[in-house]
């Protein structure tokens, strides 16, 4: 059994380090039985599912996670506008091609 | 009477695919003049164009759902409820029996004594228009209704009940179940011989009922295939009855966790995996395949169950490869069986989307003849079709494609309530959109194919 690990000894950027995922510990939720892979899963847990009972360290914990996804998930959205982008003027030229 | 595979359904999704092309790329052709008249246009589209389209379809709409990352908005989409008042629910409940009843009479009836000639038989309208087509239909546009309708239900609640258990999952019974019926119906001329269908209802009733004794009432609400069916499709359905009738936002109901293990999947993968079956044994691939296996020496009887297995294990795989695949990104500790149970109701919408492309306009051309058998079941007139407008076609391709977006926005919904970063939910959805693709195509590539009539049968 991997001893579990709560908000409070994780690293700030543990959500950055890459180990072995055989070698992880889950990142546990001290209020409920789910178990997660990454710290900043943990914490966004944690200010979504348990909102009302955080300590002041978990609820920082949790907003330091949120602005992060905020930032990944626009990213993200670049990248789909530009996936979209070619698809549609890939499609638009594979049919002007072979029509 | 055959059913609406084959040609006609092949020339109406050509003619759709078409439609989209020319909508997409309308300027282009009109800049290099080609868009002259457009009668054979629709046909020019090459097959492998085609079908990249419907499965980039597919994976843009996931790309431009991956943008809906409100999770309060996507909460209150899910759980959007709205109570209705129905008066005089008893009475109509009783009506509903009624009517099952009847209808179930008037089959064995028009069955067995009506005249031979499919479109004029009431038994062969009633069972394939009228229920399969119609009361399927109904069952995912407005609600459930199979469960007080069905009369067999009807009929056990007047019998004893042991009330006994399978020791084995009953998902797994009703898929087996469900893909004997598959085979029945695909290699037995059901759509074309009254005398057949009425034996196969008569047979079915004789199972249903025993069924009924042996494992009360949990034999229709677990073990019947054909319930089974019907119960899934009211799942993506606005309405649902629980303690009293509810609207709710159409294919909400796919995102609750409903299934009951892998058995249940395994029966959604069966849905979806039906039409595909009764669409690939037509085209000429089929035909040169099985006689290269019967000339290896595979008997004919064995080659169609066989395939069937085959093929549902295939898209079975597929999808659990796909939901392993989706948690190996999404970096999770969730159980990879409840994943799969999860994601599995969106595949519903999809099954539901290919069902009204197929039975629409089956249904409705069929509606004057199904009217006038019913009329006067067992010498009934001429019978009318009604002429279905060409720009059906169209309509039949975007109930698919409508299918396949609901499924992706199930599945993105879902997602959203099962991992806690968006970008893990997002994640997690990379191997289900493929094998989405994969479907798509592979149904596209099927109606696509010219129709033959399958050998050795």
């Amino acid at each position: 059994m991997t001893p579990r690990r709560t908000a409070e000894d994780d690293p700030p950027n543990a959500a950055d380090t890459e180990t072995d995922p055989d070698e992880r510990a889950p990142f546990a939720c001290p209020y409920c039985v789910r178990e997660f892979a990454r710290a900043d899963y943990r914490n966004l847990h944690l200010g979504l599912e348990h909102a009302d009972a955080l300590s002041p360290a978990e609820r920082s914990a949790y907003e330091t996670a949120r602005d992060a996804e905020e930032e990944a998930l626009t990213l993200f959205r670049y990248k789909a506008v530009g996936l979209l982008i070619v698809i549609y003027f890939g499609f638009l030229m594979l049919y002007a091609v072979s029509l | 009477m055959t059913r609406p595979r084959g040609r006609r359904f092949v020339a109406r999704l050509l003619l759709a695919a078409g439609v989209v092309a020319l909508l997409g790329v309308g300027r282009s052709l009109a800049h290099g003049g080609s868009l002259g008249s457009n009668a054979g246009r629709a046909l020019a589209v090459p097959t492998w164009l085609f079908l990249s389209t419907g499965g980039a379809v597919v994976g843009a709409s996931f790309l431009l759902s991956s943008f809906a990352t409100d999770r309060t908005f996507l909460r209150q989409v899910h759980g959007w409820r709205r109570s209705v008042s129905v008066p005089n629910a008893g009475r109509l409940a009783t009506a509903a029996r009624a009517v099952g009843l009847a209808g179930l009479a008037l089959v064995l009836v028009a069955g067995f004594a009506g005249p031979t000639e499919p479109l004029r038989n009431a038994a062969v309208l009633l069972v394939w228009a009228g229920w399969w087509a119609g009361l399927a239909m109904s069952a995912y546009l407005l609600g459930n209704a199979w469960p007080v309708v069905n009369p067999f239900r009807t009929l056990a609640r007047g019998l004893p009940s042991f009330d006994r258990k399978l020791p084995v999952p009953s998902g797994w019974v009703a898929t087996v179940g469900l893909l004997g019926l598959i085979w029945l119906e695909v290699v037995s001329p059901l759509a074309d011989a009254p005398r057949l269908l009425a034996t196969v209802v008569l047979a079915y009733a004789a199972v249903a009922l025993t069924g009924a004794v042996v494992f009360g009432d949990r034999y229709f609400t677990e073990y019947d295939p054909v319930s089974r069916v019907f119960r899934l499709y009211g799942a993506v359905a606005p309405l649902e009855y629980d303690d009293g009738l509810r609207l709710r936002i159409p294919g909400s109901g796919l995102e609750t966790d409903f299934l009951e293990g892998s058995g249940g999947v395994a029966f959604v993968v069966a849905l979806l995996w039906g039409p595909t079956f009764d669409g690939l044994v037509a085209p000429p691939p089929w035909a040169t395949f099985t006689r290269v296996a019967v000339d290896a020496g595979i008997p004919p009887l064995v080659l169609y169950p066989l395939a069937l297995a085959v093929g549902f294990v295939a898209f079975l795989g597929a999808y659990l490869l796909a939901v392993r695949y989706g948690a190996r990104l999404a970096d999770t500790y969730r159980d990879p069986a409840a994943l799969s149970r999860r994601f599995a109701p969106s595949l519903l919408a999809i099954a539901a989307g290919y069902h009204v492309a197929h039975y629409l306009g089956y249904f409705l051309s069929l509606t004057p003849a199904l009217a006038g058998a019913l009329l006067d079941p067992l010498s009934p007139g001429q019978a009318y079709r009604l002429v279905v407008p060409g720009w059906f076609g169209g309509l039949s391709l975007a109930f698919v494609l409508l299918g396949h977006l609901l499924a992706v926005w199930v599945a993105h919904a879902v997602a959203y309530e099962l991992f806690p970063s968006r970008l893990q939910a997002v994640r997690s959805q990379y191997g289900l959109t493929l094998v989405m693709v994969f479907y798509t195509m592979t149904s596209l590539w099927i109606v696509s194919r010219p129709y033959a009539a399958p050998p050795y049968l």
